[in-house]
């Protein structure tokens, strides 16, 4: 069986989880701090030190935001979602006393806030935006998921083409009808790849309950495709 | 982990399989399964081609922000919100408590909360009526230091007026330090109107008066109000004969021994005299009893009252007391009185008895 689950983003492969992160930016006298460590980094910045606070955002924001676009799945409110959390980050960050890897605590603060749009999203359907990616993505533009998956060539099909994009559409519907819970716990654990003991971390919760989480949402959407496939 | 693999339970650790949490031991023991059981073996299958199915959907972060546009973006607008939070000044405790910030935060309330809004006019009209009552109360009432003659209209209280008023018509007010407490009296019937004063007007004492007399009209707290007010004015016979009044009739010892308290030092009436030894000699409750025969020893020792004549019965009641109360502390300073009395009247031999 090959590897599914590894998706873009590893643990391991977080920037700044690793010794020696690299310095995204340069500025005079900041070079030593752009390649510190992520602990320098915080305790300057919670010294107030606002480079250092800048560089630590710029080592996990790219994650935040493509964690927010993919369970969101609107560039608005992943934006919302990266300021939110940013600035929850940013005026807590006094309070982290490295009980737990930096990483762990600002996932929790941004699956929380994603968690959080979701619920709204749920409770005040009505008040929502089309989806991008459903409307405007170049995903659309470019060749739907059903041609990702087959490979080049079909756009000559337009039956194929037709069948593409209605399995497209029940993949993000299914998507759609997990919990808030369940859809974090199947992004992270499906399309983000971490473990399910550090998903629990960040969640705050136990490893047992994640689970239980995935096996919900794999039955729900086993259930949802069962027809298309 | 997996030693108890059976398809009771094959479908979670297949789910578990194919997200890729399974250790190399246990994928193994969930293949060796799947070989051995066609349904199971088909429930795997199905659980990886959805993996396969759901991991060749192209990620909207992909097709959203290809050119990490959106990311610069959010950085620049995050940024920017940095600059505005550090530009503005840090809360404290003296910025919450500034008036203005108050005021907004109750028009913001008030604005979205209706129902408080009415609570809060009919809070403000409350206090500012009781207020305003006070206020034309105080201005009403003559000024400290002002003319020396008080002429008042007011006609004199009627028995008529005085049996109409009631317990709730009555508002003793008391002042600070020793002033005389302020009285207000409505008056409800032939013609509703209010009196009010200080008990060292004659209306006030006659009302109070009156109001210590009658126990079954007015309840234990009034009657005890009124004889604490009356207290400075026992030199009046009115106020003296409504105390010893009292002392013998009102059914609450409480009232009987404030009573008793208030006469101390108009005990050489006659009619207190009476009503002080009335209480020693036939009031049921001990606390009374004693309290008269404190005060009638007080009498004794002072040099100035045991001038005057002391009650005739004085020496037979105490007697009888010393014999016969209930009370042992009663008989005992009974027979003091007595020794006492027998002193008084060896000193007063050569002037004459003072008493038969």
């Amino acid at each position: 069986m090959s590897d599914v689950s590894a998706g873009p983003l590893s643990v391991e492969s977080l920037p700044g989880v690793a010794s020696g992160a690299s310095a995204p930016l340069a500025r005079s006298g900041g070079a030593a701090l752009a390649a510190a460590d992520d602990r320098t980094l915080i305790e300057h910045a919670q010294e107030g030190d606002r480079w250092a606070f800048e560089l630590l955002v710029q080592r996990y924001d790219r994650q935040v935001l493509r964690l927010a676009l993919n369970v969101l799945g609107s560039a608005e409110d992943a934006q919302d979602v990266y300021q939110e959390a940013f600035l929850k980050i940013y005026r807590n960050l006094h309070r982290f006393r490295f009980e737990c890897a930096f990483y762990s605590w600002v996932y929790r603060i941004v699956t929380n806030v994603c968690m959080d749009h979701l619920r709204r999203r749920r409770s005040h359907p009505e008040e929502q935006p089309p989806l991008v990616r459903q409307a405007h993505s170049e995903e659309q533009r470019d060749g739907d998921f059903f041609d990702h998956q087959q490979g080049n060539g079909t756009y000559s099909d337009p039956e194929r083409q037709v069948f593409g994009h209605e399995l497209g559409r029940k993949v993000e519907a299914a998507l759609e009808s997990l919990s808030p819970r369940e859809r974090m716990v199947f992004e992270m654990r499906h399309y983000q790849g971490m473990k399910l003991r550090a998903i629990a971390e960040m969640l705050g919760t136990t490893e047992d309950t994640v689970k239980n989480s995935l096996f919900r949402a794999t039955r729900k959407l086993r259930t949802q495709l069962e027809g298309l496939r | 982990m997996l030693h108890e693999l059976h398809c009771g339970n094959f479908e979670e650790q297949a789910i578990l399989y194919a997200a890729g949490e399974l250790s190399a031991e246990d994928c193994g023991a969930v293949q060796a399964h799947a070989d051995q059981c066609g349904r199971c073996a088909a429930l795997l299958a199905r659980e990886i081609e959805l993996r396969n199915t759901l991991a060749a959907r192209v990620q909207p972060a992909d097709t959203l922000d290809r050119s990490e546009l959106l990311l610069a973006h959010c950085r620049s607008q995050f940024f920017e919100a940095l600059d505005d939070a550090a530009a503005l000044p840090k809360r404290n405790w003296a910025a919450v408590l500034t008036p203005w910030r108050w005021f907004t935060g109750f028009r913001h309330a008030f604005a979205f909360h209706p129902g408080w809004s009415a609570a809060a006019l009919i809070l403000v009209g409350a206090l500012a009526g009781t207020a305003a009552r006070e206020w034309y109360r105080q201005i009403a009432a003559p000024l400290p230091g002002g003319p020396v003659l008080t002429i008042s209209a007011s006609a004199p209280l009627t028995q008529q007026e005085l049996e109409a008023i009631g317990s709730d018509g009555i508002r003793l007010e008391p002042q600070s330090g020793s002033a005389a407490p302020k009285v207000e009296l409505q008056v409800r019937s032939p013609e509703p109107r209010v009196v009010q004063g200080t008990p060292d007007d004659a209306e006030i004492r006659h009302a109070l008066a009156y109001v210590v007399r009658h126990s079954s009209k007015f309840d234990d707290g009034v009657r005890l109000d009124s004889i604490d007010a009356l207290r400075s004015e026992a030199d009046d016979p009115q106020v003296r004969a409504a105390m010893s009044d009292a002392l013998r009739h009102d059914p609450n010892p409480a009232v009987r021994l404030r009573a008793i308290e208030a006469l101390r030092g108009s005990d050489a009436a006659p009619d207190v005299q009476s009503a002080i030894l009335g209480a020693l000699s036939d009031d049921d409750n001990p606390g009374v009893r004693i309290q008269a025969l404190n005060t009638l020893l007080e009498r004794m020792k002072n040099r100035e009252l045991s001038r005057t004549p002391l009650d005739s019965r004085t020496l037979i009641i105490l007697r009888d007391r010393m014999q016969n109360d209930s009370n042992s502390y009663i008989r005992s300073r009974s027979a003091d009185a007595l020794g006492q009395l027998a002193s008084m009247d060896e000193d007063s031999q050569p002037g004459g008895g003072r008493h038969p």
